[in-house]
């Protein structure tokens, strides 16, 4: 058998082959054996002819840890649930909701609806699915007032520490009646995606508030009531190693004629494989040898894939942005100039964004300049500033801007280097997360760029648990209780709520900018905001600002307030905006379906292999 | 390889080598200057007292005076010398003072000297082996002094070797002649760069004196530590020797690099806290060999005669027992070193060590995703590290069985 | 009577480890920076929501409410009672964990071992027996070179050559294939790398000590004895070298063996991606898990004790002349 790897494509014939080879396998058979290629024996009796059954086999490095979805707080985990439930509803890249178990509508913002579809059922005896499930659901799991099941996301379904008025108005239908208008409810994930459990399931343990009881049941465990509520259904379950579902040949929407026909049809794998492949080289080295029918790739790789007909690179865009982040709290070395936003736009003149997504990102990421990319429909060109890019990355310009702005600061320039009030040369602290070579190569060329404009840096790595527990939760210092305090990134005013470690520079600690719903960034941008761990303090009224955009139902007005908040956001450089992500996966040629938007995954069940 | 301490000589508690005593031997190298020094303080030791007083000094000024500038600052004629010594550093130093006293007298020793030399000198790969590490060590220590620090030249990422080529797409930019289609290596870096654009010639040499601090100091800790431990249960027996020894045993039920690993991810990968971790829980193999043998030699007729001159007990165990073990000691030590290079470039291919550490395991572990394309980013200092394991690994067999008293049996 | 007593007070110390091991690592894994607990509130501040409360959450779900002594008291009594605890970032019980990861690693540790025994001792005998000759080195240089070379370099290069390239076996360990059909010629295929990267990297410390045994007997009197009379070269090795070579060595077959695998099954284990115990305890300890971690702690513990129990009682039997009495 050919391994497969570097076989000049002789027309279709070796992508077929290869494709039997890699993923045309024995469901019976398994992951990527790939042992015995197509002559692979029969395991357990396995009816040979199987051995043309589909299979998809995504590789990732880690495994889920639970399939209770009501303690999910990790991705690899809501993955691999999501084949067997499909959720509410799913979100085009369009941002219009797809209905999927149920529609959601509101008239005027406030009050939802939900209305769930006639076929829903339940394995494992319960029954249909109905809107009492979901209202004891979101009652006495999501709303109860111990959290006993230790559900992630408890606030979710809060307003103002109140909850959110849920009501069921009829067998399939319930209403969801927020405190105030809120046109994004809708994109936010709290009802999109949602999951649902049986109501006799949550209904055995929530009088004795049980968490173990329902994390432990078999049930749940197994995903025995999914009945035909998602495309797959489980299989197996091999911890850190392989996660199986195959075909639900029940699947509800072959039953439903208000979709388009390829979703009637889906899925078109016979079996969906999550393959636990914990290094990151043998992942990609499965890719190579057709194993894995798609893989996540690191930028800094992708190149080792390109030129190959066997493997497709696709890139995606994210909303994941990398910023530079300067501490404005007062146990930083420099941090009464960084608290001026003319120094912030200073050293914004003396890092190359562009040589940083270029070299150091190979291409695969994109400028920022403000807390939103640029695909989203909230970014406007004309409000925003941009800094590190063609005439605005120049050293000689930052030199002078810092000159002019140090004015009360202590710190001055000495010739060409800046020295602090004791004439000592400036050092600042950089820490970055460990794990990742892009972080670790930026960091270093920051500390390049710095050098450049007379400030020494001193780089360290660190694990990112410890940097959290080091330098990112704060808590006040001074005297008495503090005058406020927004969680543990945020223990209050930023003179007395300190660090345990000081730090002058983080890098690594990535930022979701909420393209969907960009309001949800105020913990970002406020003063009190629940992220603001570096202390920065406004110079505009974002908080009045950000009311506004929340409660406007309409668009375009809602987009000139989301439009003039991030402009000043770019202009305020509360931290030094890099770039902003991208994924970039590596599909086998086969693969059709996945196109390179925001939020591509959303249509996954359609996906399909080769020309079937 | 952790946990191969016990392979040294003696074994286990069982083995009872039944030796000729009628020759001179390693042990009894320190024998008579000890007792000479006893009289009158040697030329030696006098160096040692001012050796470790003027470190005392210096440290006290880094620590008080320097705080946070650099310890030494030279300039000479343009460039500045910097050199703001880390607390590892401090530790080298130290280390590498206690090494060259501790040889001071085998050299004083010429005729057994020689007699070892001429045993240690039949196995030949060991002869080149030390050739090879003195290279190591001169170019970890006094090398690094000279050359600039690996530096991050992001368009110069993923230059071949020189003499050899690659694909023109892999380099971010070739910053060497492109032919056929090829980039090829240029003498800017001989030994081609990472995907950072750092030198890998320059990355091996700094990863010398990494290897070599990594190794000596910890293995210097490891020492020290079970040589007090095992010398002093063996001579004091009874319940000091129960707790220490049963100590040991709970210590090295923990595989040695499970501890490693769990310390490592507690308390962090910097290279400081690596080497005290290293040093100060890898011991445990060490302290029952240096405490078997050493329970053989307290029953020896000069440890005997020592005690019922009214020496005390620290006295005896420090100028008779110790001295007396000391070849089990140093061939413990020597294939001790390699074991905690090794677990050093494993903690850093787990992702528990200190990315900014120019070391091979950090740069053997950051370019294996790039073996399929640019396989010299990690096989270079791959060949380092092998290299090194290897001449320690030939040294201390040879060590070995030059020191081993068993083999002059029939020779 | 003295063996009785001797095992009795073994097994009682091994209880006394065990305690103290597991305090000390339940105390600093409580002091650990948890960084799956920094994302959970991480995530809930950056969309408006109370961190306090996804921390609460947090503790709920991994059963890490109330004080230290509480919950290691229950730990320690679920214990006695031979619960070993629920591994929350697994879903399922430690002791299932256990059982489900230890075939997994057995499946290659045992060839490696058996193959690093017999290449170790075989390079040994010849090592001693032609002392500093080129063969000599020769040997020596393959006995050393598993060891030299960094292990997760040496599995990724050989997965590149032999997998990728070559297309002789396949880069992806798949357990189900294991588990179901474990003495397959697909499953060797799968198991051969890591055996061969296990083995050769265990292999110098066998033959470390079968060469200095053997060194020893080659030159003791009743094998020149033997040569006198004229034995054969092969009748020597095995008789009256290998024998009583065989002895000691089988000491470190329990201890520095035993050590090199646990350390070596980490990388091994993840570079192939086999789900045994090196990564089952990697995984617990990185996610925090702790009953999990406490649980792959007590594993090597029990091995060791009951390890170097047989051993001694093995010495006893093998060599008459040991009396536990004094012991």
């Amino acid at each position: 058998m050919p391994s497969g790897s570097g076989s000049d494509g002789r027309g279709p014939t070796p992508i077929a082959g290869r494709s039997r080879r890699s993923f045309l396998q024995l469901l019976g058979l398994g992951g990527a054996t790939a042992v015995a290629g197509c002559s692979a024996p029969d395991r357990n009796g396995a009816p040979t002819e199987d051995a043309e059954a589909i299979e998809y086999v995504e590789g990732t490095p880690t495994g889920t840890q639970t399939l209770n979805f009501l303690s999910v707080d990790d991705m690899p985990s809501a993955n691999r649930i999501q084949l067997a439930l499909d959720g509410a509803y799913a979100i085009t890249p369009e941002q219009e909701t797809f209905p999927l178990w149920a529609d959601i509508t509101s008239d005027e913002g406030r009050v939802y609806t939900v209305e769930l579809r006639d076929n829903l059922r339940w394995g494992a005896g319960y029954g249909q699915m109905t809107a009492e499930d979901w209202v004891y659901m979101i009652t006495e799991v999501y709303q109860a007032d111990s959290n006993w099941a230790g559900y992630p996301n408890p606030g979710d379904w809060r307003q103002q520490g109140e909850p959110i008025p849920v009501e069921k108005t009829g067998p399939r239908s319930f209403e969801i009646r927020l405190q105030s208008v809120d046109p994004a409810f809708p994109l936010r994930p709290i009802m999109w995606g949602a999951f649902c459990m049986p109501k006799e399931i949550i209904a055995r343990y929530r009088p004795d508030e049980d968490q173990d009881g329902l994390a432990q049941d078999e049930e749940v465990q197994t995903l025995a009531y999914a009945g035909n509520l998602g495309p797959y259904s489980f299989e197996r379950w091999n911890r850190e190693s392989e996660f199986v579902a195959t075909r639900n040949e029940e699947y509800y929407l072959r039953e439903v004629d208000d979709v388009p026909d390829e979703w009637q049809n889906a899925p078109y794998f016979d079996a969906y494989t999550y393959e636990v492949v914990p290094e990151e080289s043998t992942r990609l080295s499965a890719l190579r040898s057709g194993e894995l029918t798609a893989t996540d790739i690191p930028e800094t790789r992708v190149e080792q894939f390109e030129g190959r007909d066997d493997v497709d690179v696709k890139v995606f865009p994210q909303a994941y942005m990398t910023s530079l982040i300067y501490n404005q709290r007062a146990n930083g070395s420099f941090y009464e100039a960084l608290r001026k936003p003319g120094v912030r736009r200073a050293l914004a003149h003396a890092v190359d964004k562009r040589t940083l997504v270029d070299d150091v990102l190979r291409g695969y990421a994109t400028v920022a300049h403000t807390f939103q990319p640029t695909f989203s429909r909230w970014y406007s060109d004309e409000q925003v500033t941009e800094y590190g890019v063609g005439d605005t990355y120049n050293h000689d310009r930052a030199r002078e801007l810092l000159r002019e702005h140090f004015g009360s600061t202590p710190y001055r320039y000495d010739g060409d280097r800046v020295v602090d009030a004791e004439g000592e040369q400036l050092t600042l602290d950089l820490v970055f997360a460990q794990g990742s070579q892009t972080v670790e190569t930026t960091a270093q060329y920051v500390a390049r760029e710095y050098d450049a404009i007379g400030i020494d840096v001193n780089v360290t790595g660190k694990q990112y648990g410890t940097l959290v527990e080091h330098h990112l939760y704060n808590s006040w210092q001074g005297d008495g209780d503090p005058p406020w305090d927004a969680g543990p990134y945020n223990g209050g005013p930023r003179d007395q709520s300190l660090s345990q470690e000081p730090w002058d520079l983080i890098l690594g600690i990535t930022f979701n900018t909420y393209p969907r719903t960009p309001s949800s960034i105020q913990g970002f941008t406020l003063e009190r905001g629940g992220i603001n761990f570096y202390g920065y303090h406004p110079e505009t009224d974002f908080a009045s600002l950000f009311e506004t955009a929340t409660s406007t139902v309409d668009e375009a007005a809602r987009r000139g307030t989301l439009a003039e908040i991030f402009g000043a956001l770019s202009a305020e450089q509360p931290f030094n905006f890099l770039n902003m992500g991208v994924e970039v996966v590596g599909y086998d040629t086969a693969v059709a379906g996945p196109e390179e938007v925001f939020g591509y995954s959303w249509d996954q069940n359609t996906w399909r292999l080769g020309q079937q | 390889m952790p946990g191969d301490e016990r392979s040294g000589p003696g074994g286990g508690d069982v083995t009872d080598p039944t030796s000729d005593r009628s020759r001179e031997r390693f042990e009894d190298v320190d024998w008579e200057t000890i007792d000479a020094d006893g009289r009158r303080v040697s030329t030696t030791q006098l160096l040692a007292l001012v050796a470790g007083g003027l470190y005392a000094l210096a440290l006290a000024y880094d620590v008080l005076l320097a705080a946070g500038d650099p310890t030494v600052e030279v300039v000479v004629a343009e460039s500045r010398f910097l050199w703001d010594a880390t607390g590892v550093d401090w530790l080298f130093v130290a280390t590498l003072l206690v090494l060259g006293f501790a040889a001071v007298p085998l050299a004083r020793n010429r005729r057994l000297t020689a007699y070892y030399w001429q045993r240690f000198r039949r196995h030949r790969l060991a002869v080149l082996s030390l050739v090879y590490l003195v290279v190591i060590f001169l170019l970890g220590t006094v090398g690094t002094l000279f050359i600039d620090p690996p530096t991050l030249h992001v368009a110069a990422g993923y230059q071949p070797p020189v003499f050899l080529s690659v694909d023109v797409s892999i380099p971010t930019q070739c910053l060497g002649p492109v032919v056929d289609g090829r980039c090829q290596g240029t003498w800017r870096y001989p030994l081609g760069t990472t995907g950072s654009g750092k030198g890998l010639l320059a990355l091996a040499i700094f990863g010398m004196r990494v290897s070599l601090q990594v190794g000596l100091i910890a293995t210097l800790i490891s020492v020290t530590v079970a040589t007090a431990v095992g010398a002093t249960a063996a001579y004091a027996g009874g319940w000091v020797d129960e707790v220490l020894m049963r100590y040991v045993d709970v210590q090295q039920t923990f595989p040695t690099f499970f501890l490693f690993l769990f310390l490592a991810y507690l308390y962090g990968g910097s290279l400081f806290v690596l080497i005290v971790i290293f040093g100060l829980t890898g011991w445990g193999g060490i302290a029952r060999i240096v405490r078997s043998e050493a329970l053989q030699r307290r029953e020896e007729t000069y440890v005997q005669a020592a005690q019922s001159a009214g020496a005390s007990g620290a006295s005896v165990v420090w100028r008779h027992i110790v001295p007396n073990v000391s070849n089990s000691i140093v061939t413990a030590a020597t294939l001790n070193v390699p074991v905690l290079i090794l677990s050093e470039a494993a903690l850093s291919f787990i992702g528990l060590g200190d990315v900014m550490l120019p070391s091979w395991g950090q740069t053997i572990a950051a370019g294996r995703g790039d073996l399929a394309t640019a396989w010299w980013i990690s096989t270079i200092p791959g060949l380092f590290l092998f290299a090194t394991i290897l001449a320690f690994n030939f040294l201390g067999d040879a060590l070995r069985d030059a020191l081993d008293p068993r083999q002059e049996v029939g020779r | 009577m003295g063996l009785k007593w001797y095992t009795a007070r073994r097994v009682a110390w091994a209880g006394v480890v065990a305690f103290v091991i597991l305090t000390v690592t339940f105390v600093l894994l409580e002091h650990a920076p948890d960084a799956q607990l920094a994302r959970v509130q991480f995530q809930a501040a950056a969309s408006g929501r109370s961190a306090e409360a996804a921390a609460e959450a947090y503790a709920r779900r991994r059963g890490l409410q109330g004080p230290l002594w509480e919950r290691y008291l229950e730990y320690l009594g679920n214990l006695a009672s031979g619960d070993w605890g629920w591994s929350d970032s697994r879903s399922q019980p430690v002791v299932t964990a256990i059982l489900t990861a230890l075939p997994y690693s057995l499946l290659y540790t045992i060839p490696a071992v058996l193959l690093s025994t017999v290449l170790g001792i075989g390079i040994g005998l010849y090592s001693a027996f032609n002392q500093y000759t080129k063969t000599d080195y020769a040997a020596t240089f393959v006995a050393f070179f598993g060891v030299s070379i960094p292990n997760f370099w040496f599995g990724i290069v050989l997965l590149l050559v032999f997998a990728v390239r070559l297309g002789w076996v396949p880069v992806l360990f798949d357990a189900e294939l294991a588990r179901t059909r474990p003495l397959s010629l697909a499953n060797a295929r799968q198991l051969a790398l890591p055996v061969f990267v296990l083995a050769t990297s265990a292999i110098a410390s066998t033959m470390r000590y079968a060469r200095a045994e053997a060194l020893e007997y080659v030159r003791a009197a009743f094998v020149k004895t033997a040569r006198a009379k004229g034995a054969s070269d092969w009748r020597i090795i095995t008789r009256h070298v290998l024998r009583p070579t065989l002895v000691p060595l089988s000491t470190i077959l329990v201890g520095d063996l035993l050590g090199v695998i646990l350390s070596a099954s980490y990388l091994v284990e993840v570079v192939f991606g086999i789900p045994g115990l090196g990564r089952l305890s990697l995984d617990a300890i990185r996610r925090q898990d702790t009953a999990l971690v406490l649980g792959t702690t007590l594993v090597p513990v029990f091995v060791a004790v009951v390890g170097n129990l047989l051993q001694d009682l093995a010495y006893g039997w093998l060599d008459p002349r040991i009396d536990y009495g004094d012991r």
